[in-house]
């Protein structure tokens, strides 16, 4: 059951925790890309997570962050014992990793469970096939493969939690969790998907441009949500720092999209925080929506964006000085299907926005593998109601009424 | 990531994505609806609705109670929008459209639009397939529907082929769903029946038999429908005993399954008045058509309309049977303009409608009359049928007949 958050008659307020579970957005986190590499043969790594719905695997993917000279490596799915890899693979892959990319590998069908907990094995794949060990692992001959630094524990695609979320590694004859968020993700037949696409923690600058006279060149971040509900939203949560000093606050705004010309149209803007309201290190704040009227969304997308009128670009990261800059998560590119696994699916739903004009009504971007840290805070959506459609009955045969002749002698 | 303030996104074509996941389809379509609203201001482009439910849900309750009133197209048309928002929702390959697809296919093929409609359950059919694997048993769902079609088109060649697979299918998934293994087998009877090959028709149609639920209540309108079908297969192999036997069977059932005055008991008692005329039993049919003729008489009311054609053609069919051919005929003439309404004018069911006119005025004497309504019938079916299709070689033959 979503808490119930109490707002203030202020509307405004700042609540540095992460915000509760059951709201609607991207609460999904990572802060930097941590390679694990596989550099002797007796050491593994292996992705653990909860089957979110039952399904029929089909593929496995991976993302490789450095390989010199690598060996092959072994994908296997493994059921989980006492939060261990059992052993026996119930499907597997063999490959040779290639830098910087995703890696797909067809798997042996195999049936997952909803609920259950299972491991991506990775591990050099001493045997390739043989009975006796080919190919050389050790520091001239290895890959590392990626996880984040943030343990969400969350299913990134609904934000549905999972306890069991970990990556574990396998050294010296034992397996230890790493704490680390895995990157990995499953495809099932009947276009199911599971995993965690974001191999690509960033951040978002948000500014005002070199001349504070020119608005056409300002620098406006959000996300597009698509609520699945009729939606009263009582305040909504970003992860935001400050780089540097701006001076002016930072502001949201709620536009109305108009998916068929891909047009925007503006509904409310308000302050969201003053420059002193905003920490210097990312962190989660919660904002209250001044006018309650202008944030109850339809079931449909919109966008809710952050600008300001401080600060101007940079060539160094995070891409501004004197600004403000929300942190995202989001795919670099390779992985198939890569934006059905981000936050509430693929490329029409949920999806982070940006404009670098201004906020130019018809020119704003879309980024279908990414998704800001950006939640609207409200109340449930109602249980479903549940409509059944019987089908149609065939027509009576136009045969069956040529009588005639019917039983012949 | 650095942010690239040039960088330029890829901006994709409208239309939502696919999330399908695996529904028992036959037994109903179950959607998940959440209360939604739909905001559109007035004048404005519609915005992109996670799913425009309320407008959906009405298309699809909405075409069902069309069709209860005979208003076919309009339920097409309703089927189409939900199925266009359904493709929306979930992207055109998603298996949640195919229920929508097997209802637009069945009522382009009641409207005789039977390219379209086949076109719709070859679309299902691809859904299913790809959703589930070739092998799954609901694909056979999706073939007894395109034999089905192909049946009503006397392409029986395809129909056989189409429903082979689909027994294939049940009977690899064992005995989970007897009541639609004995549909299917029903079917293949039909079409080997079709194909003249009554010893196989036979054992389809016995297998059907076998295949109802014993431990159920009995789908009773499906049994005797299935001793009809048997009787006519008997017959098609020269066994006239079983045939009879068959049709006795069904006329008992009939009235004990159902009321003494009910269409079904109608049905039955006309069937087997047909069977006796057939075999020159004219003693034997005589009282079975009077009783027919009374009955089916209490079942018409005074409101001559969609619900009220099939109570009508009963009593039209058992007037002929008495050999009351000028108010079988006045029947015809009430039912032709009501089959007109609800299909049009060109649809094969009315050229039906002309041929029993037809029937009822050569019957009559009024030979050049029914030639003209035997040629109009001839004018609506032959864009539909080929030359060589048993309804339009009928037609040849009786104003061949009507010439003498």
């Amino acid at each position: 059951m979503r808490r119930f958050i109490t707002l203030f008659l202020a509307a405004l307020f700042l609540t540095p925790v992460l915000p509760v579970r059951a709201d609607y957005g991207n609460r999904f986190v990572a802060n930097k890309r941590i390679p694990l590499p596989l550099d002797r043969s007796d050491k593994k790594i292996s992705y653990r997570f909860t089957c979110a719905e039952d399904m029929e695997i089909t593929d496995a993917a991976v993302f490789c962050v450095e390989a010199e000279k690598p060996p092959a490596y072994l994908l296997s799915l493994q059921e989980d014992e006492k939060g261990r890899p059992s052993g026996t693979p119930l499907a597997s892959s063999s490959f040779v990793p290639r830098p910087l990319s995703w890696t797909t590998l067809p798997l042996a069908r195999a049936l997952l469970q909803k609920g259950k907990v299972y491991h991506l094995v990775l591990e050099q794949d001493k045997m390739r096939g043989g009975d006796h060990p080919v190919g050389v692992i050790g520091p001239s001959n290895w890959a590392s493969f990626l996880c984040t630094d943030v343990l969400n524990h969350l299913h990134c695609a609904d934000g549905s939690p999972d306890p069991n979320t970990n990556v574990l590694g396998f050294e010296g004859g034992q397996w230890r969790e790493l704490n680390r968020e895995p990157v990995f993700a499953v495809y099932g037949a009947g276009e199911k998907y599971l995993g965690n696409p974001y191999d690509d923690p960033g951040e978002r600058p948000i500014y005002g441009g070199v001349d504070p006279n020119d608005k056409s060149k300002q620098v406006l971040q959000g996300e597009a949500l698509h609520f699945h509900c009729g939606y009263p939203a009582t305040a909504f949560a970003i992860r935001i720092k400050k780089q540097g000093h701006p001076t002016s606050p930072l502001n949201y705004l709620i536009l109305k999209h108009f998916y068929q010309i891909h047009k925007t149209a503006p509904v409310y803007k308000a302050e969201a925080l003053e420059p002193g309201q905003v920490p210097s290190e990312f962190q989660w704040v919660t904002v209250g929506f001044g006018d309650k009227s202008k944030s109850n969304f339809s079931p449909e997308c919109w966008f809710l964006v952050l600008q300001t009128d401080s600060g101007r670009p940079s060539k160094d990261p995070p891409g501004c000085e004197d600004c403000y800059v929300l942190s995202d998560v989001g795919n670099s590119g390779g992985l198939a299907y890569a934006a059905q696994f981000t936050f509430d699916g693929g490329p029409h739903l949920s999806r982070e926005v940006y404009s670098v004009d201004g906020g130019d009504s018809l020119t704003w971007k879309d980024e279908f593998e990414r998704d800001a840290d950006w939640v609207a805070i409200g109340p449930d959506c109602p249980p479903p109601v549940k409509m059944e459609y019987e089908p149609m009955p065939t027509p009576e045969p136009l045969r069956d009424i040529l009588l005639q002749g019917k039983f012949p002698e | 990531m650095k942010f690239q303030p040039g960088f330029s996104s890829f901006l994709k074509p409208a239309g939502l994505k696919a999330c399908a996941k695996p529904i028992l389809r036959r037994a109903g379509f179950l959607f998940l609806m959440g209360a939604l609203e739909v905001l559109a201001p007035p004048g404005s482009p519609a915005a992109e609705p996670m799913m425009d439910t309320s407008v959906f849900s009405e298309s699809r309750l909405g075409a069902v109670e069309s069709v209860k009133l005979g208003h076919f197209a309009q339920a097409l048309r309703s089927e189409q929008t939900a199925l266009k928002i359904a493709q929306d929702q979930y992207g055109p390959t998603s298996l949640l459209l195919v229920p929508i697809l097997d209802d637009v296919a069945v009522l382009q093929w009641r409207l005789a639009e039977y390219r379209d409609s086949e076109e719709s359950l070859k679309w299902g059919l691809a859904l299913v397939e790809k959703n589930l694997g070739p092998g799954d048993g609901e694909v056979a769902d999706s073939l007894d529907l395109l034999a089905g079609l192909y049946l009503d088109l006397n392409r029986l060649a395809e129909a056989e082929w189409v429903e082979k697979r689909a027994l294939a299918l049940r009977q690899a998934s064992g005995a989970a769903n007897p009541q639609s293994l004995a549909r299917t087998e029903d079917l293949l009877g039909q079409v080997e029946l079709g194909l003249g090959n009554a010893s196989q028709a036979q054992t389809h149609f016995g297998e059907a038999q076998k295949n109802l639920e014993p431990g159920r209540q009995p789908d009773a309108a499906f049994s005797l429908h299935l001793l009809n079908h048997l009787a006519l297969a008997y017959a098609s192999g020269n066994d006239f005993n079983q045939a009879q036997s068959c049709l006795e069977k069904s006329m008992e059932t009939a009235e004990k399954d159902f009321k003494p005055v009910s269409p079904e008991a109608v049905e039955a008692m006309e069937d087997l008045a047909d069977f006796y005329d057939d075999r020159g039993q004219l003693e034997k049919a005589r009282p079975l058509w009077e009783s027919a003729l009374k009955t089916s008489g209490q079942l018409v009311g005074g409101v001559y309309d969609y619900l009220a054609l099939p109570h009508l053609k009963r009593l039209a069919r058992a007037e002929d049977g008495v050999g009351d051919h000028p108010k079988a005929r006045g029947l015809w003439l009430k039912i032709l303009p009501v089959d007109e309404a609800v299909y049009g004018a060109k649809h094969p069911q009315v050229a039906l409608d002309l041929m029993a006119l037809a029937d009822q005025d050569a019957k009559l004497g009024q030979k050049g009359k029914a030639a003209e309504e035997l040629k109009e019938s001839l004018a609506i079916l032959k864009p539909l049928f080929p030359a060589d299709d048993p309804l339009v070689r009928q037609l040849d033959a009786r104003l061949a007949d009507l010439s003498k």
